[in-house]
Order: structure tokens, then sequence, then C-alpha cells
């Protein structure tokens, strides 16, 4: 299967740095419908509001983290089954645990290269 | 809140939950030592040796009634150096808190790392702003070198590309020294409600401390130490229009 670059795709940081990254990554990629969120709640009011074929959001961030943002993704039928991926500075093991619990997709510590990016989509979506 | 400022997550300076309702003490660690002291010596003046048992001692054994008098004056010396100690301990707990009511130290100290924070934003979103501006560049030679059927320059061009982008990753570490200096600040905010505390315990109302983080050792040796600040927060020290104006 390969990447279907037309997808909506949602990047949710607080970080308006690390959001400006991502985007540009996923612009060098070849997505051309990229949304950006900077709060759990902002991404979540977007997500029910549009469909997206991907979501990439850090994990700490208040009031609503991106495990809770994650959680409420995967409790609703509509949104069940978008791919989700953690790109987040938190790298214990229990966090690892805990995201694949709540069903996370795939995984990602900061700091990231744009390779390590590429395969973590490539490995939810297909090859690109 | 990784994106919350230290100043913006810090207690009122002086203040902790609850502190309002704590009980003020009425006397001081201090007050109590020196109050114990004075009974201990008055009952020990008063005091007489008991009558010698007429049991037979045993070999070895030590002579305790014979000790009392040297045990009451090691007491007493005891209770003396404890009460010194209660003093010395007592003022350096308040060399911790500022002289003034306003700015504390730790205040101060969550300042200067949110100024770090802030800097480091400014500066990587310049550096931004530039590798997006060369990443349109590259972007629009590649459209025309590709409209004129120029090959000869993709190399070139595909290095640019990687380049702006290896800058803008780079950025990343604004990121991760944000989240970092935030763990700082909390860690700051622990001990400052833990220096309350004791300031509350020991009844400290005002202290001798400064308000200002040390720029320089105690054992610096420069003779113009006292003329090194750093960096001035925003609004507090002279612009280059002022210095201007002084050199006009």
């Amino acid at each position: 299967m390969a990447v279907d670059k037309a997808m909506r795709v949602l990047a949710v940081d607080d970080y308006q740095t690390m959001l400006r990254i991502i985007s540009n990554l996923l612009q060098q990629l070849g997505f051309r419908n990229i949304d950006t969120a900077s709060s759990g709640d902002e991404a979540l009011d977007m997500i029910n509001n549009n469909h997206y074929g991907l979501i990439i959001s850090d994990w700490n961030m208040e009031p609503m983290t991106g495990l809770q943002l994650l959680k409420e993704v995967r409790s609703k039928d509509e949104t069940r089954a978008v791919p989700f991926i953690m790109v987040t500075a938190e790298s214990k093991t229990e966090n690892v645990v805990a995201a694949r619990k709540a069903g996370v997709s795939n995984y990602i510590v900061k700091p990231f290269n744009a390779e390590t990016l590429k395969q973590k989509i490539s490995s939810v979506l297909g090859e690109f | 809140m990784k994106d919350q400022t230290p100043a913006q997550s810090a207690q009122p300076d002086g203040q902790s939950v609850g502190a309002e309702d704590a009980k003020e003490p009425d006397v001081t660690l201090e007050d109590m030592m020196a109050a114990v002291a004075r009974v201990v010596r008055d009952e020990l003046s008063n005091w007489q040796p008991p009558a010698a048992p007429e049991t037979t001692k045993a070999p070895g054994a030590s002579d305790d009634a014979g000790e009392n008098p040297e045990s009451a004056e090691e007491i007493l010396f005891a209770l003396s150096e404890l009460q010194k100690y209660i003093a010395t301990s007592r003022s350096e707990i308040a060399a911790l808190k500022s002289e003034s009511d306003g700015k504390s130290q730790f205040n101060t100290a969550k300042m200067e790392l949110q100024e770090i924070v802030d800097a480091t934003a400014n500066a990587t979103n310049d550096i931004l702003n530039e590798a997006e501006a060369i990443s349109g560049i590259q972007a629009s030679l590649a459209e025309k070198c590709a409209a004129a059927q120029i090959d000869s320059m993709a190399d070139e061009l595909s290095g640019l590309e990687n380049a702006s982008m290896q800058i803008m990753l780079a950025c990343g570490f604004q990121d991760l020294t944000g989240q970092r200096i935030n763990k700082v600040v909390n860690t700051l905010i622990f001990v400052e409600e833990r220096i309350n505390k004791l300031l509350e315990v020991w009844n400290v109302e005002s202290g001798t401390g400064s308000s200002e983080l040390k720029a320089t050792r105690d054992d610096d040796t420069r003779p113009d130490k006292d003329l090194l600040n750093g960096p001035q927060a925003d609004g507090e020290g002279i612009s280059q229009d002022d210095i201007d104006a002084m050199f006009a």
C-alpha cells in the first residue's frame, strides 16, 4: 500500500517550534494537507470536525495530554482507526507501554530525524 | 505544562498553599531552649547528692554519685552549645529570606530561567524563518531548473534541501531545553516551599538575604567583580539608544 499524500494530517504540539518542524518535514515528505493544533483540546475539536488520515501528537501538554487525546480518539467509532503517532520526549518504558495500551500506532522519541519520522509514518500508512 | 512559563508556574513569593491558615508560633525554639536552660540551672543549684547506698559496689563499677556534679556541668555546657547552634541556624535560615518582602532569590532565579526560555525561543524562530526561506528558494530553483530542463544542479538542490531540513530539525533543541528548564523550575519551587516552611517554624519574619542572584563567586578576586552582573532582563538594563545618547 502506498501513502496517500493528499490525506489530511494533523500535527499537535504546544511548542510552536516543534509544530513548524513537523509541518516542514511532512511537506518535504510530500503531504499537502497539513493542519496544526497547539493543544489537545484544540486538536480534539479539529478531529471531531474533520476527517484526518494521520495524527501526529506530542504527549506532554496541558490541560489535555497527548495520551488523553489518543484515548479520546480511540473511544469514538468515527476516529478509532485513525493512525496516531506519538512524538515526545517521554522515553521511559512505562510511557511506551501506556501509549501502546491506549492504542498508539507508533512512537517517536525527541530528538528525532527526518528518516525516523518517514519510517514511522511508513510503518502505519505504507510505502512512500 | 511545557509552554507554561516558570514565572507563571511559580507560587507567590513567600507563600505556600494553606500558609495563611498556619498558626503563628508564639515562642521560638531559641526562646524555649533558653527557658529549659534556666530551669535546669535552677534545679541543679538546689541539687544535693543522694546518700550513698550501703551495698557493696561491684568491682569496676562507676561511682555515679561522684560523677553527678560533673554531668550537670556537661548538661549545662551542652545546652549552651545547643542554644548557640540554634541561634546560628536561625541566622543562616534568615539569610535565605530577603530583606524586603518583594523578590526572593528563588523568584529572581525563576525569572532568569524564563529569560533563557524566551531568548532561545526567539533565536530558534529566527533560525527557523531563515531555514524556511532557504527551503523556499531551493524549491523555486528546483522548479526553474525543471522548466529549463537543467539536470546538472540536481545534487546541489538536493543538498540544499537536506541542509535546510537539518537546520529545522536541530531547532528541536528548544523544545527539549524548555522542558528541562521547567523541571529545574519545579525543583526550585519545591525547595522554596520547604524553606518557607522552615522560616515559618523559626518564626523568621524578615531576613538578611538579598533578592539578587549571585553573578560572581564569593572567591572571585577580580577587582571589578561588583560591576559584573551578566545580561539584564527586559527593561532592567539600558538600551543601545540610551548608551548612544551618553556618547553623543
